[in-house]
């Protein structure tokens, strides 16, 4: 079965002339399957899309995240369109920024205040500075291969680096806390922060969850040695828990940084914090020429008080999990060696012997052929308005790509 | 080690035409196999010994098309010299030539690929780019023939370019035509518009393709080439 892609085809042409790449950064289609997913959406409701060719999608990317609660959600739609009718970007904020600051610090347990960026990068940054703001050291220690954004000292492309970029920050692998005690070691009273997020989702590799001492054992290093420790909850925050990650995983950061579940599509990113990190979070500029934007403010204020009164978080584990069982059954049945990684909101799938991603990408051509929008080479995300129909239809159609598979082999 | 910018160029050169020659060959022409070697004082021999080229002289062959080789050499080993000089006129008699044939495209890609090994291998701006790999094997085919070359990193942790690989490959990068792979040796590639267009294909190990293609556009800025 062949997709039409002929009006997607006709704009990459066109974009190509005058947008660099077409389409560039984590969206180009080179990261994807360049020939099997649309380049352009037309419009989206709910887990489903459609394309600039008509071709409709169950999707499992939710705008790589962005999405929460569903695309077009008409509660979040509604509080947005109210807050527009009156305007979005002013002189001064709006009224609007208060009261997010205290659903956050009050939804959060260990948050106290809120910045509000539009960007994860925005604030995963702001919130290094912050720590070297109130420590006084240089040094920032991250997990190798996490992924916090675009900023100079964390960019994982190749182009415009100097050494000199990353010269401060030092890496670890994933749950080696060995090395993460060795790092301390060696750079002891120097090492402002850790940042990391919740679980590795790491692309074009499995998802690995923490082991069992590994959150309580980094919490106890950092509070042993002064090191700030920071939540990178941008990609999973109100996936995993209502009250923030850290709940889910049983530990307390003292900063943590959210964004795409939190405007279910509208650009806003928060950074919440401790108290004591109050004062010299002041001394650290931040601003950006809509970062005051009351139309995803209202939009967050509203997709969070969903996100927590209706345990969104929860009802995405849930579903994930059946989802997940499911295809691993479907996999089975066809005698192939698939296991799906991370947790059930987030899954990823993986094919044993299979880490350059053959198999996968294949597996999710066959997919993409029958409208389902799997990404061979990132995580996936359960939106919480999928239905069992929408799951069981994706779940069958999986089944029938992976007897293409299986008859390929 | 560390190599100057300018010995750099001359080495992905002499590499480069050193792979051009084999291409050639195996495309069944009549012709030396231009082993590059490398000499004291800046120097470099192809084939026999008869042709020497300092690193300045083949950076100008290689932008102008033509320059003078050492001319002791050439005459105390006249016949490998005439050889390996006819070589190297065949070589650009196709690669300049209007026609867009397989063997022209062929030589090309080869001739490309050699000189991005040695960028890969030893500019010292990637040398953290494969510090951790082990066995990878790049294949690069065109769709509609049947040859295919191996960029393969094993345990020397050094890129060699290859006919065949005894391992499976962890990277495929299609063209979807000659036309496509020529324009991509030429330059004129987009890596995220072209794959996007299907002109080509790339499966497996894609941050290392990523890698690869990025070494391989700055050569082209930095290497001349009579394309």
């Amino acid at each position: 079965m062949s997709l039409k892609r002929d009006n997607s085809d006709e704009l990459f042409l066109r974009a190509s002339k005058v947008i660099p790449g077409g389409i560039y950064g984590h969206v180009t289609p080179v990261a994807g399957l360049p020939r099997h997913f649309p380049h352009y959406t037309e419009s989206a409701i709910g887990c489903r899309f459609k394309d600039v060719d008509g071709n409709e999608w169950i999707d499992f990317m939710c705008g790589f995240g962005a999405i929460l609660h569903g695309y077009s959600e008409p509660r979040i739609e509604a509080a947005a369109e109210g807050q527009r009718s009156k305007g979005s970007v002013f002189n001064q904020p709006s009224s609007v920024m208060v009261d997010l600051a205290e659903s956050l610090t009050q939804k959060i347990d260990f948050a106290d205040w809120s910045v509000f960026a539009k960007n994860g990068s925005d604030l995963t940054t702001w919130a290094i500075r912050l720590a070297r703001e109130f420590s006084g050291k240089p040094y920032v220690i991250k997990g190798k291969g996490i992924y916090h954004g675009v900023d100079s000292w964390c960019d994982p492309g190749l182009g415009g680096k100097i050494k000199e970029d990353q010269s401060k920050i030092l890496e670890f692998e994933w749950n080696n806390l060995d090395q993460l005690r060795n790092l301390i070691v060696s750079f002891e009273n120097q090492i402002s922060s850790l940042i990391l997020t919740p679980y590795h989702h790491a692309a074009f590799a499995p998802s690995v969850m923490p082991s069992e001492n590994f959150w309580s054992d980094v919490e106890e290093l950092c509070r042993a040695n002064d090191i700030l420790l920071i939540l990178d909850d941008v990609r999973t925050g109100w996936r995993l828990h209502k009250g923030g990650s850290h709940k889910y995983f049983n530990f307390t950061p003292d900063l943590a940084v959210y964004s795409k579940g939190l405007g279910n599509g509208y650009a806003i990113s928060a950074c919440v914090g401790k108290d004591f990190l109050k004062d010299a979070s002041k001394e650290v500029f931040l601003t950006g020429s809509c970062w005051n934007d009351a139309v995803s403010m209202a939009a967050a204020l509203k997709s969070l008080e969903i996100s927590y009164s209706e345990n969104v978080a929860e009802s995405v584990l849930s579903k994930g999990a059946d989802f997940v069982n499911q295809i691993e059954l479907k996999a089975r049945e066809f005698d192939l060696p698939l296991v799906m990684t991370g947790p059930p909101s987030m899954p990823f799938p993986w094919f044993a012997d299979d880490n350059n991603l053959f198999r996968l990408q294949r597996f999710c051509e066959l997919s993409a052929n029958r409208g389902l929008y799997f990404h061979p080479h990132h995580n996936w995300f359960i939106s919480n308005s999928m239905q069992v129909d929408d799951l069981e239809e994706a779940v069958e159609h999986a089944g029938e790509a992976m007897n293409a598979l299986k008859n390929e082999s | 080690m560390k190599i100057s910018s300018t010995r750099l160029i001359s080495y992905a050169i002499s590499i480069s035409i050193e792979e051009a020659s084999t291409e050639l060959i195996r495309c069944g022409k009549q012709g030396n196999i231009l082993s590059a070697k490398f000499l004291p004082k800046g120097l470099i021999s192809f084939g026999g010994g008869g042709l020497i080229f300092n690193d300045q002289n083949l950076i100008t062959m290689a932008s102008k098309g033509f320059t003078i080789p050492k001319i002791f050499p050439f005459l105390f080993n006249l016949k490998d010299a005439i050889a390996s000089l006819k070589t190297l006129l065949q070589i650009k008699k196709i690669l300049t030539g209007n026609e867009l044939s397989e063997e022209k495209v062929r030589i090309a890609l080869r001739s490309a690929i050699g000189a991005t090994s040695v960028f890969a291998n030893f500019d010292s701006n990637y040398s953290d780019f494969f510090t951790e790999m082990r066995d990878e094997v790049i294949e690069f085919k065109i769709e509609g023939t049947e040859f295919s070359f191996y960029l393969c990193f094993s345990d020397s942790k050094k890129w060699e370019l290859r006919n065949t690989s005894c391992k499976n490959s962890t990277a495929l990068l299609v063209f979807s035509d000659l036309f496509s792979a020529y324009e991509t040796v030429s330059g004129k590639f987009d890596h995220l518009a072209d794959p996007a267009l299907g002109r080509v294909k790339l499966h497996g190990n894609i941050p290392l393709l990523e890698k690869i293609g990025y070494i391989s556009r700055r050569v082209h800025k930095v290497v001349p080439s009579i394309i």
